[in-house]
């Protein structure tokens, strides 16, 4: 849920990505944060847990936009991906504007794919929301490694309902703004029918 | 009194509104905290399968609609009766009757693009239609409809051509089957989940282990935290229909030691 900030006319909203482990969740942001000049973002903030690489979350401001003389700032977040992970992905869910799922588009993660969007769904509605009514954009990752599932195959299991979609080689930066800037405009329309 | 559980559609927050009567256009509500005003509706009962004893007879003539009904009736048929298109589509997507017997002319939506759509969509593709058609038969069957009557008049032949066709209809499936597989499926999927968790982040020690028979000793921790949720995510009614953390779990490791002998 946005907030607003009187003193500096900001509306603050909140971006999560979300998927499972190692899919490109922080490759992601790490990509925008150095796309994203200095006097527009704050710190990066990553929390490391004990088993090595998962980031807890990131933290990222970008401001963009303006709301009847509101700037618009979006803080994007990251969730631990790991099925053990489950009350951090749900913490970090609270009052979010819009959600980003980055699926492993490599066949033997599909299963962690569906598992991930489950959890999604559930961590959600235990806060009253429903994706189909949130700003939602979906993200195919790794489409440049070789054991692949194809994209329609993809689409039918995790996108069945047709949210905007993007394939991305988050490693090398390749669809990874049009999937902020597509899900970051449906934020700006809900915003806009708010405010 | 009962209450049904709504989420206002602009601040999204989960409401409990209490259950009045019911009524066609919905009650209106507002919401506590935002104020919006929105209309709760019932969510509308469907048929679960195609019923086949049920007739709809769609035609815009009343006196002859309600013969054709008696004969059916009479026949041991079920009947429901339309009198223009748009009733004649939401009925039959409401109750899927086995058959339509309908006008080819019909108001609204002429019984020919009726019976079109029905052709076309999944769930009613398997309802027989009996387009009533005059002297337009070839049309009548260009859009997919199973047989031709020339004229309502002639409803007496009705109950024979009915049978003939329920003969094609699909007999009900058990409708336990598919809900029964789809929760052990989610379960196993969870435990797969898991799995492919370990070894993704930890591929190497997971090979040794699988080598040298240590898999489970090794990922101790991670098979109980594993285990810990399995056990919160999936029911107990499911879970009490085997021990699918522990299938999964042997299934994976035969798979991976097969590969790594390969």
């Amino acid at each position: 849920m946005s907030f607003i900030n009187y003193s500096s006319r900001e509306i603050n909203c909140k971006i999560v990505y979300y998927g499972p482990g190692l899919c490109g969740k922080t490759t992601n942001l790490q990509y925008i944060y150095r796309r994203t000049s200095p006097e527009q973002k704050g710190k990066l903030i990553s929390l490391a847990t004990e088993t090595e690489r998962t980031l807890f979350f990131d933290f990222l401001p970008l401001a963009l936009g303006d709301i009847k003389g509101f700037k618009v700032r979006f803080h994007l977040y990251t969730v631990p991906g790991q099925v053990f992970y489950a009350a951090s992905r749900k913490l970090i869910l609270k009052g979010v504007d819009g959600v980003v799922f980055v699926a492993d588009s490599q066949i033997e993660r599909m299963d962690a794919n569906i598992e991930s969007l489950e959890d999604l769904r559930i961590n959600l509605a235990e806060q009253g929301y429903e994706l189909e009514r949130l700003p939602f954009t979906m993200q195919y990752n790794k489409r440049d490694l070789p054991n692949i599932a194809p994209l329609e195959e993809m689409n039918s299991l995790l996108n069945p309902d047709g949210a905007p979609w993007f394939e991305a080689v988050a490693i090398r930066g390749t669809g990874v703004i049009d999937t902020l800037k597509s899900v970051g405009r449906d934020i700006l329309r809900e915003l806009r029918k708010h405010y | 009194m009962g209450a049904s559980v709504v989420i206002c559609p602009k601040c999204k927050v989960r409401l409990k509104v209490p259950e009045g009567r019911p009524s066609p256009g919905g009650r209106r509500f507002r919401c506590p905290r935002c104020r919006t005003l929105f209309l709760v509706k019932r969510p509308v009962k469907r048929a679960e399968g195609i019923n086949r004893n049920l007739v709809l007879v769609a035609h815009p003539d009343g006196a002859l609609l309600e013969r054709a009904a008696e004969v059916l009736r009479s026949g041991g048929y079920g009947v429901i009766t339309a009198r223009d298109g748009v009733e004649a589509m939401t009925v039959v997507i409401r109750e899927l009757p086995f058959a339509v017997v309908m006008d080819a002319a019909l108001p609204m939506i002429s019984g020919v693009n009726v019976c079109k759509r029905l052709k076309e969509k999944a769930g009613t593709r398997e309802i027989k239609v009996i387009l009533v058609a005059g002297e337009e038969g070839d049309y009548a069957s260009a859009c997919g409809a199973d047989d031709v009557l020339g004229d309502l008049s002639e409803v007496e032949g009705l109950p024979g051509k009915l049978k003939a066709l329920l003969e094609g209809v699909p007999p009900p499936q058990p409708a336990a089957g598919p809900s029964v597989d789809a929760d052990v499926e989610r379960a196993r999927r969870f435990v797969r989940a898991v799995l492919s968790d370990i070894l993704y982040y930890d591929t190497e020690r997971v090979k040794a282990s699988i080598r040298e028979g240590t898999f489970r000793e090794t990922f101790s921790p991670q098979l109980s935290e594993g285990l810990k949720l399995y056990k919160i995510r999936i029911p107990q009614d499911v879970r009490d229909r085997g021990d699918f953390f522990n299938e999964e779990i042997e299934r994976f490791l035969k798979e991976k030691k097969r590969e790594l002998d390969g």
